[in-house]
C-alpha cells in the first residue's frame, strides 16, 4: 500500500489508476473477511495461514514485474484478497492457540 | 447469535477505527499547519505505537484477570479524551501527548475486542465473529480518509478543527456503544492464581510462527495510513 503510489509514478500511471488499484485492493480486502469463516472451515487454519501468506507474497512479487495495469489490478486483488485472510487468519490461529485464560496476555504479545 | 453483545461490539469497532484513522491522518495536517520538521512528525507518529507497547503486557494481563469488557471502557474513555486533547491543546506537546493516549486507547480496545470475538462467540463461532469484527475494522479504516477528503475537498490542507471535532463526536459515540458491552461469566476458576509466564505462552508450539506471520502480514496495514498523507495533498 505504501509503494504502490511510487511504484505507480515510476510507471507513469495516472494518481486516479494508483487511487483504484488501492480500492480494488481494499474491496478484495473486505470481501475476503466475509468469506473467512467458511474457508477456515474447508481448509483448517493453519493450510489457510500458510497458503493465503504464501499467495499474498506471490501477488506482490507479479507486482514488482512489469506487467500490464489490466493484470496489475488482478495482482492487487489477489494480494488484497489472500493478506485479509492471512490477518485474520493470524488472528484466529494465535487465539486458538493460547488457552483461555492467557488469551489476553498471548494476543498482547 | 447474540445481537446485543455483537452489534455493538461491531459497531464499536467500526467507530473507533473510524476515529483513529481520521485523527491520525488529521495529525499529520496539523503538524503542517504547525510547521514541525518531519523529525518532529515522526517522533509523534512513533508516540502512537511505541508507548502503547509498554502497557500492552499488563492491558493482556488485565485482560485474563476477566476485566475485558471494563479495559474496552476505558480505552473508548481514554480515545475520547486524546480526542478532546486534539482539539482543544492546540500545540507539539499536545499532538504528541494526545496521540500516546490515542495510541494506548486503540490497544485497549483492539486486544479486548479481538478476545471478545473468541470469549462470547460461542464454540465454532470464533471463525464468523472475527471475520465480521474485521470487516467492521475495515469499513472503519475506509471511512477515515474519505471523511478527511470530504471536509477537506480541493484544500492543499483540510479544515484540522472540524476534523478534530468529528473525532471527538465519533469517540464519544465510541464510548457509548462500549458501554452496551457487558461483563459476560467470569472465566472458569485456574488451578493457580499465577498468570502464566510469557516464556511458557510463548513456547507453545506454533506460536512463535504466528508471531513472525503477525509482523509479516500487518506491515502493510500499520503503514498505510502514510498512503493517505502522502497520496492526500496530490488527489483531487
Amino acid at each position: 500500500v505504501v509503494y504502490l503510489p511510487v511504484l505507480g509514478a515510476e510507471r507513469a500511471l495516472a494518481a486516479d489508476a494508483v487511487g483504484m488499484l488501492l480500492a480494488v485492493r481494499a474491496v478484495a480486502s473486505m470481501l475476503s473477511r466475509f468469506l473467512f469463516a467458511r474457508l477456515s472451515e474447508l481448509m483448517g487454519r493453519w493450510r489457510l495461514l500458510v497458503s493465503s501468506t504464501l499467495g499474498g507474497a506471490g501477488c506482490y512479487i507479479a507486482l514488482a514485474v512489469p506487467i500490464p495495469l489490466a493484470v496489475m489490478h488482478v495482482a492487487i486483488a489477489g494480494a488484497g484478497f489472500a493478506l485479509g485472510i492471512a490477518v485474520t487468519s493470524s488472528i484466529a490461529t494465535l487465539l486458538s492457540l493460547a488457552s483461555a485464560e492467557a488469551r489476553g496476555t498471548a494476543n498482547s504479545l | 447469535m447474540n445481537y446485543r453483545f455483537v452489534i455493538p461490539l461491531m459497531a464499536t469497532a467500526f467507530l473507533e477505527q473510524t476515529v483513529v484513522a481520521t485523527a491520525r491522518i488529521t495529525t499529520s495536517y496539523r503538524a503542517l499547519e504547525l510547521g514541525l520538521s518531519a523529525v518532529w512528525l515522526g517522533a509523534i507518529t512513533a508516540a502512537f505505537a511505541i508507548l502503547p507497547m509498554l502497557f500492552a503486557l499488563r492491558v493482556g494481563r488485565a485482560i485474563d484477570r476477566g476485566n475485558d469488557v471494563r479495559i474496552a471502557w476505558l480505552g473508548a474513555a481514554l480515545e475520547m479524551a486524546a480526542c478532546a486533547g486534539f482539539y482543544l491543546w492546540d500545540s507539539l506537546i499536545g499532538l504528541f501527548v494526545s496521540t500516546a493516549i490515542l495510541g494506548i486507547g486503540h490497544l485497549q480496545l483492539v486486544i479486548t475486542q479481538q478476545v471478545l470475538c473468541t470469549r462470547r462467540g460461542g464454540p465454532g463461532a470464533t471463525e464468523r465473529m472475527l471475520g465480521n469484527y474485521m470487516v467492521a475494522n475495515a469499513v472503519g479504516q475506509g471511512v477515515g480518509p474519505y471523511i478527511v477528503g470530504w471536509l477537506g475537498g480541493g484544500a492543499r490542507i483540510p479544515p484540522t478543527d472540524a476534523l478534530f471535532l468529528v473525532c471527538l463526536a465519533t469517540a464519544v459515540l465510541t464510548f457509548a456503544f462500549s458501554l452496551l458491552l457487558r461483563p459476560g461469566k467470569p472465566l472458569p476458576a485456574r488451578a493457580s492464581a499465577k498468570p502464566l509466564p510469557v516464556r511458557e505462552i510463548a513456547s507453545i508450539p506454533g506460536i512463535r510462527v504466528i508471531f513472525f506471520l503477525s509482523v509479516v502480514t500487518w506491515r502493510p496495514r500499520i503503514s498505510s495510513w502514510f498512503t493517505c498523507r502522502c497520496s492526500a495533498p496530490s488527489g483531487r
